[in-house]
């Protein structure tokens, strides 16, 4: 799993690349956790993420319930494939915003 | 033995000491000895040569005194016969006729005759014809004097006559044999001519006395000699001999058979005496070899040099024994030789101690590491002991190495100790952990079938967690007599965590079907109690199902769970995919509709975790819902219990070898609906 980070807009854009699983699922959460210090508005960026488990799920709800104490917002845009299934099914989309795009997460930001 | 580190050292220094031996004495061998054989043969050759002059000074010597009496003998000779000269003179001083000639030669050859014979010495006149016309021996007067032959063979009177008229006067050696012995005597004669007369006057004197003076000198020579070449030694018992043409030794050696000479030589089959006179005639100072046998009849090897005394046909042999000659040189190799023995034993001995110090604490070592792993750490008692003393005693690599062991021994205690708590601390915690497994376990029903005495369903469950404890769960029961409630779920996260999310999950699923019905509202109330005090954001996806038995209307929530399969009759399995809301306990205030699905008679419902689907093998590849629906395909009409055991073995036969990855989890009900009757 790898992650990389940009701003846009005042808007940290993450992009996750790989599989959020048990394995890496504390990677991930230690390396947002970095972010969730500086900055308050996210967007989610899954197009290159290939597979999220059970423990993916919670550490992506972790970080956005410390975000969502701190008054931040967390959005998701370009949940495709076996991720948007794993989302639907657990009824992730529910619970978070999801965009198609990122333009269209930036401009949902506002 | 070339594993052992003593024996290397060993082999080492003796590789190193014959290395150093081996070309001292094969050069000292070589070139000394060759070098001393030579000197030692140049010696006997320096022998031989003082041999030579011995003998050669002793000829001159002999050789002047008889040059001197010959000279003296010559002298008188002349003085006698100037003397007789003179009275020829005055007798034939005054001659008229020759009647008076004549009378006057016959006074002069009177007077001559009566002349008395001196110490050997006489007077003799003799004619033209060889006639010896005067002599103080009447007998032999008139005697032809050609009858005896001067030294060198010639006719005596013809000699002297042909000499004296020619040069005036003669001298010369020769045999007298008119003696009265008739014996030839050696004679040394002076003539001059006498011309008046026309004869020869000469004096001559008997020279044997001077010959055999001669003799005697010369056996005084060889007595010198002879004296001398016994103190001569050629090495330790060579010797020199004298011996003449003939082979006849003049001098012998004591430590010599004296037939040695006349020995052939094995080469040529000539006498030896021949082959030392031919090798002296060359003049070089070579030697011949010779093995015979010495005066103990023992075969010995000589060289015998040779030199030739042509004056006197003396021949002088220099006889050397080779094992004597080489002795010297050998006695050098010998003493070198035993030095080095010496010195070798010596290294050895210093080398076997030095490395047998240097292994010994090795092997003790080498001991104390072999029984390390037999020893008791635990205990208190000291296992160093042994070596305990090694790194005080060695500062070098030994002390090191005792230093290394006694640091790995301390090492190991600490070590073993610590996991030895450390085990202890695991056991206790598997103890307990095998504890909260029979209560989480105890928390499920687990008797089938679990109503007997209801015909309108059959029901079987099971759940394997992955480790000791597990995040899954199922349950079922009555809510009243007509609604029968299950759920299965699955808790985020596995282990400890999980199980007590689980057991909080299962209470509140009891707490709330008790005072609600619906299964939505069962799950909303669910969410908002695990939501609300939930600091690690765990969730657990559930399903709650409510079937009413008369009718066979399942009422049912889905929040976040794997869609249920329905199997019926006559139709392929097929996944019940609708959702109530998300994962129960993530986020509160969610909402969850209710589904719901008419069950027909003997359609049967087989409810389960992701544990199934997402089964993975050894090349992590998932059991997947595809093959679930597949293995699912062709068990209508089979009991909930034949269909779980089904599934698990197709899991089981999926995972193979492969380490459990989650906990598995499954329901299945067949509702059979009501029976008339």
């Amino acid at each position: 799993m790898e992650i990389t980070s940009r701003k846009e807009n005042n808007t940290m854009i993450v992009s996750v690349q790989g599989r959020i699983d048990a394995v890496t699922a504390p990677a991930y959460e230690s390396g947002m956790k970095e972010l969730l210090e500086k900055e308050t508005l996210f967007i989610l960026d899954f197009e290159k993420l290939e597979y999220i488990s059970s423990a993916g799920l919670r550490v992506i709800l972790a970080t956005a319930k410390s975000l969502k104490a701190k008054s931040g917002k967390m959005v998701m845009a370009n949940v495709t494939g076996t991720v948007r299934e794993v989302f639907d099914i657990s009824g992730f989309g529910a619970i978070f915003t999801m965009y198609d795009s990122i333009e269209a997460a930036l401009a949902g930001m506002e | 033995m070339l594993h052992s580190l003593k024996t290397r050292i060993c082999i080492l220094i003796a590789l190193v000491l014959t290395l150093v031996a081996v070309p001292v004495l094969y050069f000292t061998h070589k070139d000394g000895v060759q070098a001393m054989s030579e000197a030692e043969q140049r010696s006997v050759q320096n022998v031989l040569e003082l041999a030579e002059l011995n003998i050669r000074s002793g000829y001159r010597s002999l050789l002047y005194s008889r040059v001197d009496a010959v000279r003296a003998h010559r002298q008188n000779l002349e003085s006698m016969v100037a003397v007789a000269r003179k009275g020829f003179d005055l007798i034939f001083s005054s001659t008229a006729s020759p009647a008076e000639l004549k009378k006057k030669e016959g006074l002069a050859l009177d007077w001559i005759s009566g002349l008395a014979s001196v110490d050997g010495t006489e007077f003799l006149v003799l004619n033209k014809e060889g006639i010896l016309i005067a002599h103080p021996d009447a007998g032999i007067r008139n005697s032809n004097l050609n009858q005896m032959e001067d030294i060198k063979g010639f006719p005596l009177a013809d000699a002297v006559n042909d000499e004296a008229r020619r040069l005036g006067t003669a001298s010369t050696t020769f045999f007298w044999t008119f003696g009265s012995d008739g014996k030839a005597r050696k004679k040394f004669g002076w003539f001059v001519h006498y011309p008046a007369t026309d004869w020869v006057l000469g004096a001559v004197a008997d020279i044997e006395a001077l010959e055999h003076e001669g003799e005697r000198k010369k056996k005084e020579m060889l007595d010198n000699l002879k004296a001398n070449f016994e103190t001569i030694r050629i090495a330790r018992s060579g010797s020199l001999i004298l011996f003449d043409r003939s082979g006849e030794i003049l001098i012998p050696s004591k430590n010599e058979d004296p037939d040695l000479l006349s020995t052939l030589y094995p080469e040529t089959e000539k006498p030896l005496f021949e082959e030392l006179q031919l090798l002296a005639a060359t003049g070089s100072r070579e030697a011949i070899p010779v093995i015979l046998p010495d005066l103990q009849g023992e075969m010995r090897e000589r060289v015998i040099f040779c030199t030739y005394f042509r004056t006197l046909g003396w021949y002088v042999a220099a006889i050397a024994y080779t094992d004597e000659i080489r002795a010297p040189a050998q006695a050098l190799v010998q003493r070198l030789s035993l030095i080095i023995a010496g010195l070798f034993l010596v290294s050895m001995a210093l080398g076997f101690s030095i490395s047998n110090r240097m292994t010994r604490p090795l092997n003790t070592l080498a001991a104390f590491a072999k029984a390390l792993p037999d020893s008791d750490f635990t205990s208190d008692k000291a296992l160093c002991g042994a070596i305990e003393h090694l790194p005080g005693r060695h500062q070098d690599e030994v002390g090191r190495l005792a230093k290394a062991l006694l640091f790995m021994e301390a090492s190991l205690r600490d070590n073993i100790r610590c996991l030895m708590e450390t085990t202890a601390a695991n056991e206790r915690m598997e103890g307990e952990l095998s504890v909260a497994r029979e209560i989480q376990l105890g928390l499920l029903p687990k008797t089938f079938p679990p109503f007997p005495n209801h015909s309108e369903f059959d029901l079987y469950a099971s759940l394997e967690p992955a480790r000791e404890v597990g995040g899954d769960l199922y349950d079922f029961f009555f809510m009243d007599e007509k609604h029968f409630c299950f759920a299965v779920g699955d808790v985020s996260g596995k282990g400890v965590p999980a199980s007590l999310f689980m057991a909080i999950s299962r209470t509140l699923l009891r707490s709330a079907a008790a005072r609600e019905k619906d299964p939505a509202r069962i799950m909303s109330t669910m969410n908002n109690d695990l939501a609300s005090s939930n600091p690690n954001s765990m969730f657990v996806t559930l399903f709650i199902g409510v079937l009413d038995l008369d009718t066979g209307l399942l009422v049912y929530a889905n929040g976040g769970h794997n869609p249920p399969v329905k199997i019926s009759s006559g139709k392929l399995p097929e996944f019940m995919t609708g959702r109530s809301g998300p994962l129960v306990g993530a986020m509160e205030d969610m909402p969850y509709q209710t589904l719901e699905i008419q069950l027909e008679p003997d359609d049967t419902l087989f409810v389960y975790t992701d544990g199934v689907t997402e089964a993975m093998d050894t090349e992590q590849a998932l059991y997947s819902d595809p093959r679930l629906v597949r293995t699912l395909s062709g068990t209508h009409g089979k009991s909930p219990r034949e269909i779980i055991e089904l599934i698990e073995k197709d899991v089981a036969a999926h995972v193979g070898r492969a380490e459990p990855s989650d906990d598995i989890t499954m329901l299945c009900l067949r509702y059979a609906g009501i029976h008339p009757g």
